[in-house]
């Protein structure tokens, strides 16, 4: 069994640029476009996390559950999936932050952005 | 509901402890080429995983399909694969000890904020960079392990590189964890209408 590297990075990427572009020309609000991308890096980080530390603790213990082969390639379905979107999440911090540090350049507060 | 949830977590925590057969770590039966997982070793050129293999089912297949002569030599060949995948270590992946390292210096960490000894903004870019190091970390060895599975290479990398995939995925999925306490107002602003 092999895994969908490509396919889900192709889909995954051409989602982004969509949902980017549709927030360029104004047809989706930025908040809209950051917290779509929010959630699905949150629903991916747990599904890759608790099935990752599933696999660990079959390893270090040595247990046997049933359906571990179907943990074990989902597990790195959505960390393929979480690496994408964390990428998009890096991406859309790093605009924002750096929109916000040309806005407010005289800004000392030290104030987070989020 | 608390019973509920109580009931699941017996149902998700509960080892339905099924020690199998073989010593694939991650329970597999029989995997074929090229394998799911990075510790594919297939000695006896079966196109099966030898981790994976039942030792009893495979000396079955064996003795009825081969003469006798021909069965005593399979199954020393077979023994020794069976005693070879019996003797891969088993890893420790140091879970417990990543987890409360980092959840201690990330402890100490926001007692030198709260104390005024470290600027909000240096503390957060601090667990910034440590979580941006480990995902870049954990993601790389990820897909190498990935394009090496799919492609079917296999070499003496293999186990290292999955060890640290594993290490610096603990420390990613802490520090993620810790990244949503930083922004917990900002997390709970995402599911706000």
């Amino acid at each position: 069994m092999t895994y969908e590297l490509i396919s889900v990075s192709i889909i995954l990427i051409l989602g982004y640029l969509g949902s980017y572009l549709l927030y360029q020309k104004n047809y989706l609000k930025k908040a809209t476009h950051i917290r779509l991308w929010n959630i699905l890096i949150l629903i991916t980080f747990l599904i890759s996390v608790v099935a990752g530390l599933i696999l660990l603790c079959l390893v270090e213990y040595g247990i046997t559950i049933p359906n571990s082969q179907g943990i074990l390639y989902w597990h790195v379905e959505f960390g393929i999936t979480m690496f994408w979107i964390a990428i998009f999440h890096i991406h859309s911090y790093w605009m924002s932050s750096s929109e916000e540090g040309e806005d407010s350049s005289s800004d000392k507060s030290g104030r987070e952005s989020d | 509901m608390k019973k509920l949830y109580v009931v699941l977590l017996i149902v998700l925590l509960t080892p339905v402890a099924v020690y199998a057969w073989n010593d694939c770590p991650y329970g597999l039966l029989d995997d074929p080429f090229p394998g799911q997982c990075p510790r594919y070793l297939d000695s006896n050129q079966n196109q099966v995983c030898d981790h994976s293999e039942s030792p009893s089912s495979t000396i079955q297949n064996n003795s009825s399909t081969t003469s006798p002569a021909t069965n005593t030599s399979l199954n020393s060949n077979l023994s020794s694969d069976t005693l070879e995948a019996n003797s891969t270590p088993t890893e420790s992946y140091n879970l417990i000890p990543l987890a409360v390292t980092t959840l201690i210096l990330y402890l100490i960490s926001y007692l030198l904020y709260l104390e005024s000894y470290l600027q909000r903004k240096v503390f957060y870019t601090i667990w910034k960079y440590v979580l941006l190091a480990s995902f870049a970390l954990a993601g790389a060895t990820g897909l190498i392990l990935v394009v090496f599975i799919n492609y079917g290479i296999h070499s003496s990398w293999n186990l290292t590189i999955d060890f640290w995939h594993a290490e610096f995925a603990i420390i990613m999925a802490f520090s993620t964890f810790l990244h949503l306490h930083l922004y917990w107002k900002q997390v709970k602003r995402i599911f706000k209408k």
